[in-house]
């Protein structure tokens, strides 16, 4: 157990936890004759995020990242295995109880754009969630929202003007106001500055953090941009094809990167001293830039990564991949770790 | 020699607000197979000079000035849509960020190529697609044949992109505009479709604008590097002079917002602030608002853009340069 | 009933919003005039064309006592036949687009919003009435339930919905999966709050735009009824008067005044109808009419405008 100096967090308490969670979804059948196929979105995720810590979720579009994080607000329902919030199981079934266990909960989207209705103006859009539950009166309702509006560095006066006419940076901090002012203790953060400029990254990022250490957040980090991840989370875990093939304490993923697909992410960070791009020849590496598709049948054995991965051995067709831990805080998907 | 070359080039948006003053007199200069970056914000002028290097702005809705405006050493300034037609796709090309957008979905990919080499070289139709899957299979596409019949929906967001830049290689143009290339791309693919562009460019000897907000794309692949904000041009040089001796407080902070992997856990280095009103612009510098290291007359004049030695030109006077006027 | 209150509120805002604009002025003014003028029918038309007794010599040309003469088979005062016709075809006009507009709507929010069986039974019917052919289905309704302007109106909504049922449907569609609506659902939303604050508003401009346009149409539509003799044989309408003056053979005798009355009286209200929907549609599009705006902005203040932005960019300098 080691105390972290830029956290809160405490790993005896789970905030959130997933236990072999399967999503899968159903395609559109080619004829009706022909077998329904599924797509499996997320396939046995256990994971578990600590009360106060910054998790990353790291992988490419179409990994199964926000799906798996739509399923720990209760978003989406799992096809398999269960997700707890608070140590009690997330039942989508159960409407009334979700919605109160959802008063818990937000998400900052990564289009601030679309995540805010464009004919409503700040206060509304940040005073939203508390309208819903009309438990407060307006004016108590106005003077919250004018407070998480300072707190994310805009003023009070601009309440009154359209979220639409603000910036995208800006509109993303309204967006982070209205995921304030409900007192949500666990927030989902999907890619949320991946749309903006990246020189206004380092502002929202920097927002982030703050807000976190001061009222002792949650966050789920949803990001592909692994130097923001490390600078930023406490722990993560690698994404590919709905699988999780590295997880752990980010420190030690990043000091010793085990799993193949977690070296291409990391070899895939660009660096402003790194030359000219095609004296790299990097171009050799044609194979990874293979399709990732989703195999619709069930788990088939062999590792998913194998198409693309550099070192790839003749076993990988038929092996298992299992988390397998290389310390105590630290798991990887590739058995062949150790070889390398 | 230079491919296309633009001269204090100005663009001018009236809106009900106002004049909102885009693009401030920006002089550009391509030579043959050189990559040229425009890097800045999103709002500083750097898509509108894009649109406008090919006339591609709707004169409608706003005013464009150029002292000259080259193309292979024809003035375009005076052309005529229809004349500036036949210069685009042909003698030069855009690829654009979205791709889904920039193709058409109920065509498929193949017979879009296709389309490109029998508009530009009379080829017929099957001769056409002989060179189409050809094209296709340069920018690294496997079994090409059969994503020839693919539409753009049935494509992943990469191999899109790569039709695009089959797309604008086709005509082989001397010039190739590419507006934020790999924006809407995954990290991973990124490497491989800027790496692609650059081999490209390079076989091919293309000048190459490149237009992004991410000073790390942009040095993975340019050879120069113009650094724009507000509408102007605030430092430009050759990349590697650029990265290790960069003059413009800005294109410090633009430098400082690119996350590297080694960096430690902790705060992000940040710009304060934002971009000025393009309304109402700041008098003075118009990164003074902004700047930590600006001084009172920053504030009461507009730096001129000066050469500081190795044809290293930067607009700011806390680093050699002096005010106009 | 809040709900209500909001809408009908943002309703009346929207109709300030096309007031703000010229084409809308137009619109709402004629509009406004045509609906005065339906409603003092007695008080401003000289004569009383349902009294038989006020009736005059057949085909009169125009005078001081006939402004615009007299019908060629009855011997009517045309003018007056006018002002009378308005109250049909205003009439039918309205109460139809309005009828479609909430028809259309609800169908449409019920299959986009619901989704499912509800969205796939309403899509089938939609499209099944689009394809059948609309004019001779009506022509054996009217034989069968006899020629009135009820079943004309019932006629006109029943295969007049579709159209705005699938434009608001698939509106529903894309609002319903917009992040907001996502993001209000997980703040503890229910369908009645998604519903009113993100659907409704949206819709509801949607809506009022096509129903002023439906209204033109419909109009149009109920003059050829008319003209084809499907209307109600004793009601004054401009489409009845339009088949008397040809079954009368006006054009013969070289009395176009009979035919050009009623034709005034459709053109203006379908072009009020028009203007309004053309306003909606610079609202729901600003960009099209800022470009239209520029325009006009350049050629009205010619060079002087251009040589203020341009010398606004030396001072720049």
């Amino acid at each position: 157990m080691k105390a972290n100096s830029t956290s809160n967090m405490d790993r005896h308490a789970p905030l959130v936890k997933t236990n072999g969670l399967c999503v899968r979804f159903p395609l559109k059948k080619e004829s009706p004759f022909s077998k329904r196929r599924y797509v499996n979105a997320v396939s046995n995720v256990s994971i578990e995020i600590f009360k106060g810590e910054a998790f990353a979720l790291v992988g490419e579009s179409g990994c199964g990242k926000t799906t798996l994080a739509d399923a720990t607000l209760g978003f989406v329902a799992p096809t398999a295995g269960e997700v707890f919030f608070n140590g009690e199981k997330l039942d989508i079934r159960n409407k009334k109880r979700l919605r109160q266990q959802r008063r818990s909960m937000q998400k900052i989207f990564q289009d601030p754009a679309s995540s805010m209705n464009p004919r409503f103006t700040v206060a509304r859009a940040v005073a939203e969630p508390l309208m819903i539950r009309m438990e407060l009166d307006e004016k108590l309702i106005l003077s919250k929202a004018a407070e998480a509006v300072e707190s994310v560095g805009l003023s009070a006066g601009d309440l009154d003007r359209l979220v639409s006419e603000f910036s995208g940076g800006q509109q993303q901090r309204i967006a982070i106001a209205r995921a304030l002012v409900s007192g949500a203790e666990y927030i989902v953060c999907d890619e949320p500055v991946s749309a903006l400029d990246v020189s206004v990254h380092a502002q929202i990022l920097n927002l982030l953090m703050d807000i976190r250490r001061e009222r002792g957040l949650t966050y789920l980090f949803i990001s592909h941009n692994l130097a923001s991840v490390r600078k930023f989370a406490d722990r993560l875990a690698i994404m590919y094809l709905g699988r999780i093939v590295e997880y752990g304490d980010a420190e030690k993923v990043f000091a010793n990167p085990m799993h193949p697909y977690t070296r291409m992410l990391i070899d895939s960070v660009l660096s402003l001293d790194g030359g000219k791009i095609a004296s790299a020849s990097q171009l050799q590496t044609g194979a990874v830039d293979a399709d990732a598709s989703i195999p619709d049948a069930p788990f088939d054995g062999g590792c998913l990564l194998r198409n693309r991965c550099p070192l790839k051995k003749k076993e990988c067709e038929s092996i298992e991949c299992r988390l397998e831990p290389v310390d105590d805080e630290h798991f990887t998907a590739c058995p062949y770790y150790k070889t390398r | 020699m230079s491919v296309f070359s633009i001269k204090n080039l100005k663009v001018a948006f009236p809106t009900p607000r106002g004049i909102v003053r885009a693009v401030e007199g920006i002089d550009l200069s391509i030579g043959a197979g050189e990559c040229l970056a425009l890097v800045g914000e999103s709002g500083c002028g750097k898509s509108v000079t894009s649109l406008a290097a090919l006339k591609l702005l709707d004169t409608s809705s706003c005013i464009v000035r150029t002292d000259e405006h080259l193309l292979l050493d024809e003035d375009i300034s005076k052309m005529s849509e229809r004349e500036m037609e036949g210069i685009r796709g042909r003698k030069a090309s855009m690829i654009f960020q979205d791709a889904l957008s920039a193709l058409n979905p109920v065509m498929s990919v193949g017979k879009q190529l296709d389309e490109v080499f029998m508009l530009h070289f009379g080829l017929k139709r099957r001769e056409a697609k002989a060179r189409s899957i050809e094209a296709l299979r340069s920018v690294g596409i496997e079994d090409p044949e059969a994503r020839y019949k693919a539409f753009p929906h049935e494509l992943s967001g990469g191999m899109r992109q790569r039709v695009l830049i089959a797309m604008a290689f086709a005509s082989n143009p001397a010039l190739i505009i590419a507006d934020e290339p790999t924006t809407a791309l995954d990290v991973t693919v990124q490497k491989q479709v800027l790496a692609l562009l650059s081999k490209l460019q390079a076989e091919n000897g293309t000048a190459l604008l490149l237009i992004s907000h991410d000073l790390s794309v942009v040095c993975s692949m340019a050879d120069r590097i113009a650094v724009m904000y507000s509408g102007r041009i605030v430092e430009c040089a050759e990349t590697w002079e650029l990265i290790s001796n960069p003059l413009h407080p800005y294109t410090k902070g633009l430098m400082d917002a690119v996350v590297r992997l080694d960096e430690p856990k902790g705060r992000f280095t940040q710009i304060p602030g934002s971009l000025p009103d393009p309304v109402n612009k700041p008098k003075g510098c118009c990164f003074f608002p902004r700047c930590a290291h600006a001084s009172n007359k920053c504030g009461e004049a507009m730096p001129r853009l000066e050469n500081a030695g190795n044809a290293h030109f930067v607009r700011c006077c806390m680093s050699g340069g002096a005010y106009e006027g | 009933m809040k709900a209500v209150k909001r809408i009908a509120g943002s309703t009346a805002a929207f109709i300030k919003k096309i007031w703000m604009q010229k084409q809308g002025r137009i619109g709402l003014i004629l509009l406004t005039l045509l609906a005065l003028v339906a409603v003092f029918a007695p008080l401003i038309a000289p004569y009383d064309p349902y009294d038989v007794a006020q009736r005059a010599d057949k085909g009169l040309a125009p005078s001081l006592e006939h402004p615009l003469g007299t019908s060629i088979t009855t011997g009517q005062d045309v003018f007056s036949m006018l002002i009378y016709g308005t109250r049909v075809s205003l009439l039918v006009g309205l109460i139809t687009g309005i009828s479609i507009a909430l028809l259309g709507s609800v169908l449409g929010v019920a299959a986009g919003y619901l989704g499912g069986i509800t969205d796939m039974l309403l899509m089938r019917i939609v499209d099944v009435m689009i394809v059948i052919p609309t004019l001779p289905l009506t022509i054996l309704i009217t034989n069968v339930f006899g020629k009135s302007y009820v079943v004309i109106v019932l006629v006109f909504v029943l295969f007049g919905w579709t159209g705005l049922a699938r434009t608001v449907r698939s509106l529903v569609l894309r609002l319903k999966n917009a992040d907001y609506v996502k993001s209000a659902e997980l703040a503890g939303a229910g369908r009645w709050y998604i519903m009113k604050t993100h659907i409704l508003p949206s819709v509801s401009h949607l809506v009022i735009m096509s129903t002023a346009l439906s209204c033109a149409g419909i109009m149009i539509a109920e003059a050829g009824l008319s003209f084809l003799g499907l209307g109600n044989p004793t009601a004054i309408s401009w489409g009845k008067m339009l088949a008397e003056a040809q079954s009368g053979g006006s054009m013969l005798f070289g009395q176009w005044w009979t035919i050009i009355a009623p034709g005034i009286g459709i053109f203006i209200s379908v072009f009020a109808f028009m203007r309004i929907g053309l306003a909606i549609e610079g609202i729901l599009n600003p960009g099209m009419k800022g470009k239209n705006g520029m325009n006009k902005l350049i050629k009205h203040m010619g060079n002087r405008y251009l040589d203020e932005v341009l010398s606004s960019m030396e001072d720049a300098e």
